[in-house]
């Protein structure tokens, strides 16, 4: 089913938790919100489900106005953060909870209700336990519980709000190679709320990423990460310095050295003279402080190994710390000690107004 | 906590036993020693002597008629200030807790004042053909009024706790509102809500200061088991009072075993 936010406001108190938002949500989708907390994502998903409403504003589910109509008329499958599972009833009673409170006329018999939740349970490898308590679980099988809870009503749209929030590193990843799955075998349209980016580029479709009731940049997980659109994504994706630098006609300065064109991305209506500079940790390059390419040099403060990259954190000569991420191999001949004054080379700059964002 | 390991920590201990038991069970078991005092015949026939069977019964159809009336009351309450924020919301919360802050004197007072031929709505009821005080109404009334908050208080931080997200879930999978408050949020709440009504029944049978004011202390008519136990008791028929107030005993006995058995429950 597709889904069509129309200028949607949703107003708590004095904090506007959802600004004048439009978005489209085509059929299918496996949609991450994806933001920072106070972002507005778990409030727009309220709204789609109809646990919320617009202050002003419409929803539209498959073309049709569904503001008005309450989270039971809507058919959607929510899982909440916490999972929300009946804490009285076992496995099984959660996930028939949706069959057994339909009206009379449309319920399916009670033969037909178990073998759908014994399937549903089976799907999310749960059998053997339908007969337990949610108290009995841990947090990965509650989790799977819920969501078997919500597919069982043949739900026109899923919903899930920070799905993997609550769960530990390992489960995680098995959780979130388990929803591509799912989406897969199941292809109803599907929004999850996350504020973890890894999260979200790894599993989603599609990325719309939220800063202050807004959307900040929407696109597909590949787009998102290579190409941030403002300030805040490259903040909010992490692993990016900032620069003060000065531009000059269509390149920069940075301190005394003029960087030209072919390195440095300017947004639109950026004015000459003092601007930001964001430079991510993977666009930085190691060179000896006297090589001709160094654009700066930094004192090395600390370096951590994961994988096959290695973090390196940097202090500049103005004080502030800076952020590298290189390829182990590259740096085995360069002998890297603490204290240690290198050169950094900056493969790409993007540059952005002053005091935006 | 761990285990006693010092001579103090036996010397604190004993002294809380044996001051509990001076002043709580010594006085409790004494109730019982003095009604059986004269056997059980004696104690039999002061039971079902007609004046304390109707005060028995008084106090039972009070329970009947202030218990269910306060557990809606509560569970509604409850309801309204742990889901929803409204003006005047904390000021609704401070207000419950009035009859426990009041002596149940006062109260009776007020309600005389309110309900009495003398009071604000006095004549108005009194034009209607309707008399409150020293009816049995009165004590409904302000037995009411003495036990509203039992049920509400054990439950709002509770309801408060566990959220809404139960009961979201539950809409959502598309029940009514009534299904929701069935299946989901009543099994919730069932434990703190059968020790607040358990305890709005001990209180409701064994309120005497209010109830006192109002009932007028007519005998076999407006007599509830507290009132009788003084009445006899001023009539120098010790033994008497003291059945009587055994009987008070003993719901006082099944009210703390009841408690102690729901405690227990909600603890797992």
């Amino acid at each position: 089913m597709s889904i069509r936010i129309e200028n949607v406001t949703r107003v708590f108190g004095d904090f506007p938790a959802v600004r004048n938002l439009t978005l489209e949500i085509e059929a299918g989708e496996l949609l991450a919100l994806l933001g920072p907390s106070g972002s507005g994502k778990t409030t727009l998903l309220r709204m789609i489900a109809g646990l919320d409403f617009p202050d002003s504003g419409r929803i539209l589910l498959d073309g049709e106005d569904a503001t008005g109509l309450g989270a039971g008329e809507r058919r959607i499958g929510f899982v909440f953060q916490h999972y929300a599972l009946f804490r009285h009833m076992t496995v099984r009673d959660n996930v028939d909870f949706g069959l057994r409170v339909m009206p009379r006329a449309a319920r399916p018999s009670r033969a037909e209700r178990q073998a759908w939740v014994m399937e549903l349970l089976e799907r999310v490898g749960l059998a053997h336990l339908a007969g337990r308590f949610p108290a009995q679980l841990s947090g990965g099988q509650r989790q799977r519980v819920a969501l078997a809870r919500a597919l069982a009503i043949r739900p026109r749209v899923l919903l899930l709000d920070e799905p993997f929030g609550a769960l530990d590193a390992a489960v995680r990843k098995d959780l979130r190679r388990w929803l591509r799955n799912l989406h897969v075998e199941v292809p109803v349209t599907t929004v999850f709320v996350t504020h973890d980016q890894e999260e979200a580029l790894d599993v989603a479709n599609r990325v719309v990423v939220m800063n202050a009731g807004r959307i900040e940049q929407v696109g597909e997980p590949r787009e998102v990460d290579a190409a941030p659109a403002s300030p805040f994504m490259y903040r909010f994706l992490g692993h990016a310095n900032r620069l003060s630098v000065e531009v000059v006609g269509d390149g920069v300065r940075l301190g005394n050295r003029l960087i030209d064109a072919a390195r440095v991305d300017i947004a639109p209506g950026v004015p000459e003279g003092p601007a930001e500079a964001y430079v991510r940790a993977h666009e930085v390059v190691l060179v000896p402080p006297s090589d001709p390419r160094a654009d700066m040099t930094a004192r090395l403060v600390h370096s951590m190994a994961r994988g096959g990259l290695l973090r390196l954190e940097f202090v500049g000569a103005d004080g502030e710390l800076f952020e590298a991420e290189i390829p182990r191999e590259d740096c085995e001949d360069l002998a890297l000690a603490r204290d240690e004054i290198v050169g950094l080379h900056l493969r790409r700059m993007h540059i952005f107004p002053k005091g935006h964002g | 906590m761990h285990a006693p390991t010092e001579p103090r920590h036996y010397l604190l201990i004993g002294l809380a036993m044996a001051v509990s038991a001076i002043f709580l069970v010594v006085p409790l078991v004494s109730i019982f020693a003095v009604a059986f005092s004269r056997g059980w015949e004696v104690y039999l026939g002061n039971i079902i002597e007609p004046a304390t069977l109707h005060a028995i019964w008084l106090t039972v159809l009070a329970a009947l008629v202030c218990v269910p009336i306060n557990t809606v009351f509560g569970i509604a309450v409850a309801w309204a200030v742990s889901r929803y924020d409204f003006r005047g919301r904390r000021l609704l919360i401070s207000v419950i807790e009035v009859p426990f802050s009041v002596s149940p004197i006062v109260a009776g007072v007020t309600y005389l004042f309110l309900y009495g031929t003398q009071g604000l709505f006095g004549p108005a009821l009194q034009a209607a053909g309707i008399q409150i005080m020293f009816t049995v109404w009165a004590i409904f009334l302000v037995s009411l009024f003495v036990t509203a908050p039992f049920v509400a208080r054990e439950l709002i931080p509770l309801m408060q706790a566990q959220g809404s997200e139960d009961e979201e879930a539950a809409i959502s999978l598309g029940a009514s509102g009534w299904q929701t408050f069935r299946l989901v949020t009543l099994p919730n709440i069932r434990w703190a809500l059968l020790y607040g009504a358990v305890l709005t029944n001990a209180r409701v049978m064994g309120e005497f200061g209010a109830v006192s004011v109002v009932s007028g202390n007519i005998r076999g008519q407006t007599n509830t088991l507290p009132l009788q136990v003084e009445l006899l008791f001023n009539d120098f028929n010790t033994v008497g009072a003291f059945a009587a107030a055994s009987t008070l005993a003993f719901i006082a006995l099944v009210t703390l075993i009841v408690k102690y058995a729901l405690e227990l429950r909600e603890g797992t």
